[in-house]
Order: structure tokens, then sequence, then C-alpha cells
């Protein structure tokens, strides 16, 4: 009985010790993910239509990189645009993005991009580090 | 000088809201996404960037393939959310059991969703990586942050990454918005294990300019 009752505590504990380090254990992989938004009414693609819907974003030409100049003048209009907005209107942006994350984030779970927002004016206003710089 | 001060931050958060929302009404995208046990890369090939998280050392890189140069942050903490709407919304939630996506094993379900407050009402349809991964990482890895638990969204697996999401909201029919609709698709596939060589991914790459 003494030995049962031995065993049984042995292989929990082996057993809570597999799962911990299940949970604790690197994670090294490399996805690629795409987003895209449909007309009203349109069919979404199944989930197994990953690699076809893949080529045919993955296909289609980046946009031409912006100058640095014709950024500059971008966000600082911008920038004076959205200064005279107002508050109200600032509410209902961060409303849409709660919305709009429900579906897009890929979590439900979710409120903003938390880091895109951290980094976003910081860093890559639409992917220059130049136009930051200024 | 303390408004001036104040109007150009107001201006920063603007900005931050605009690039945002651009970010979001942009489509579509495509991203590739590296994790390295705490750190996270994330590549946006159309714009020719990519960002290096590593948490750990409060550390990130920002690389601009398009000029050659990268630029390392430091100290900079975590943001305070706005309220998550998504998290108030009452929802059920049904199983739809295991499927094969991409070679991978994701369980699937179906979750219907009514906004408390406002006429509108959304269908999603989620399947998941039979992966769990650290909160932090899946955050980084996602860019979104989770509900609190205890909230209706914890029914679903929270630890885990989704491989496909298609959520369908639209106004109801008696709203002033009605006809008002939205459809999104999130797909990720091409799942594979990094070796040790890909450590390299994230450092900043040989040959680029570092700018401050």
């Amino acid at each position: 009985m003494k030995s049962w009752k031995a065993w049984c505590v042995g292989a929990s504990a082996l057993l809570l010790a597999t799962l911990a380090a299940a949970q604790n254990a690197p994670v090294r992989i490399q996805y690629d993910q795409l987003r895209e938004y449909l007309n009203p009414g349109a069919a979404p693609p199944p989930p197994e239509a990953f690699a076809q819907e893949y080529a045919k974003l993955a296909s289609q030409p980046p946009p031409q990189p912006v100058s640095a100049g014709a950024q500059r003048a971008e966000i600082t209009s911008s920038a004076l645009a959205m200064a005279a907005e107002s508050e109200i209107e600032q509410r209902f942006a961060l409303m849409a993005l709660g919305i709009a994350g429900m579906g897009l984030g890929g979590s439900p779970l979710s409120h903003v991009p938390v880091l895109g927002k951290q980094i976003g004016g910081r860093v890559l206003a639409k992917g220059s580090i130049e136009a930051n710089e200024n | 000088m303390q408004a001036q001060n104040a109007q150009m931050q107001r201006q920063g958060v603007a900005l931050d809201q605009r690039i945002m929302m651009q970010s979001l009404n942009s489509q579509p995208s495509v991203q590739r996404v590296s994790i390295w046990d705490g750190w996270v890369r994330i590549d946006n090939p159309a714009d020719h960037t990519a960002i290096i998280y590593k948490p750990d050392q409060n550390e990130y890189i920002a690389i601009d393939d398009t000029r050659k140069q990268y630029r390392v942050l430091h100290g900079a903490g975590a943001p305070q959310p706005p309220p998550n709407m998504a998290c108030n919304m009452a929802v059920t939630v049904n199983n739809l059991g295991t499927r094969q996506i991409d070679g991978q094993t994701a369980h699937g379900f179906r979750i219907d969703s009514q906004m408390q407050g406002v006429p509108m009402t959304s269908t999603s349809t989620m399947y998941f990586l039979d992966q769990p991964l650290p909160a932090q990482t899946l955050e980084l890895a996602t860019q979104y942050a989770p509900c609190p638990a205890g909230s209706a969204w914890s029914q679903l697996p929270v630890d885990k990454l989704p491989l496909y999401q298609v959520s369908a909201t639209h106004a109801d029919a008696s709203s002033p918005m009605a006809g008002f609709g939205v459809t999104s698709v999130l797909m990720r596939g091409n799942v594979h294990a990094l070796n040790d060589a890909d450590g390299a991914l994230f450092e900043p790459p040989a040959g680029y300019q570092q700018v401050q």
C-alpha cells in the first residue's frame, strides 16, 4: 500500500514536472500571416486555403518607397490636421480600433496593437527611420 | 512652454492613432513573424521594415531595409491600453473540433458576440494552433493583449496562437447604422521551427548603419 502511494506521488510529480517543462519550453518558430478585408457578401477563404491566399498576396508588388521629404511633409500635415480634431473624434477612433481589433488582431481578446502604438510614432512612421530624425 | 509641450504630445498621440488606423485600414497585408524564445521579430515586406522585440533586455530594434539602417530603442515600457471593448462583450462559444490547417493541428471555435450598448453583432470562426505560447510572447507576436481573467473570452484557449480567424461584424437591422458591416480575415501558415543559424534574425543585419 505504501509503495502504491509512493508510486502515485512520484508519478504525479513527474507529470507536473513534464507539464511545467512544456509550459516553459523554448519556442523557436516562424510563420507567415496575412490579413484581408472582404467586401460585404464575399465568401471568406476556408482555413485550408492559406497557401493559395498567401501566394496571391505575397506576389503583389510592394508600394514604392516614399521619399524622406514627402514623408516629412505628410507627417507634418497629418499632425497639424489631427491637432485640429476634437477629443471626441479621438475617442471615436479608439472605439473603432477596439471594434476592428476584435476582428483583426489575431485574437478576439484584444484592445489595440499595443506595441504597434508604442513604436508607431517613434520609429517607423510609414516605414522610415529617416523621417523621424527630423 | 507646458502648453506647447502638451499640444505637441496631443499631436503625437493623434498621429499615432492615425498611423494605427491607416495600418488597420491598409489592405491586404502580409507579415512574417519569428519567435525565438522570448524574442519576437515581425517583418513587413510591403514596407521593407522589421521590428525585433527583446523584452527581457528592454530593447527593441527597428530595421529599415530600404535605407539599410537600424535604430535600437531602450527603456520603452509597456503603454497603458485604452479600455478593451471586446472584453465586455457577451459571447457564445461553440466548439468546432479539430482540423488540419497547413499541416498543423488546430482546434476551432465559433464565437457569436453582441456588443453591450452598441447595436452591432459579430460572428467569428477561429482555429488555434495546438501549441501553447508564453503570454508575453503571444502578445508580442500578435500585438494584442488578452482580456482579463474571468471575462467571457477566457472560454477560448488564450495561450494559443490563432491560425485562422474570420470575423464578420454588422450593425443590427434596427439601428441607424443598418447596412454597415465588415469582414476581416486573418490567416497564419508556413509554420516551421527555427534552427540555431536563425539566431542572426534577432540581431541588426550586417552592413546596416545604426542611427540614433
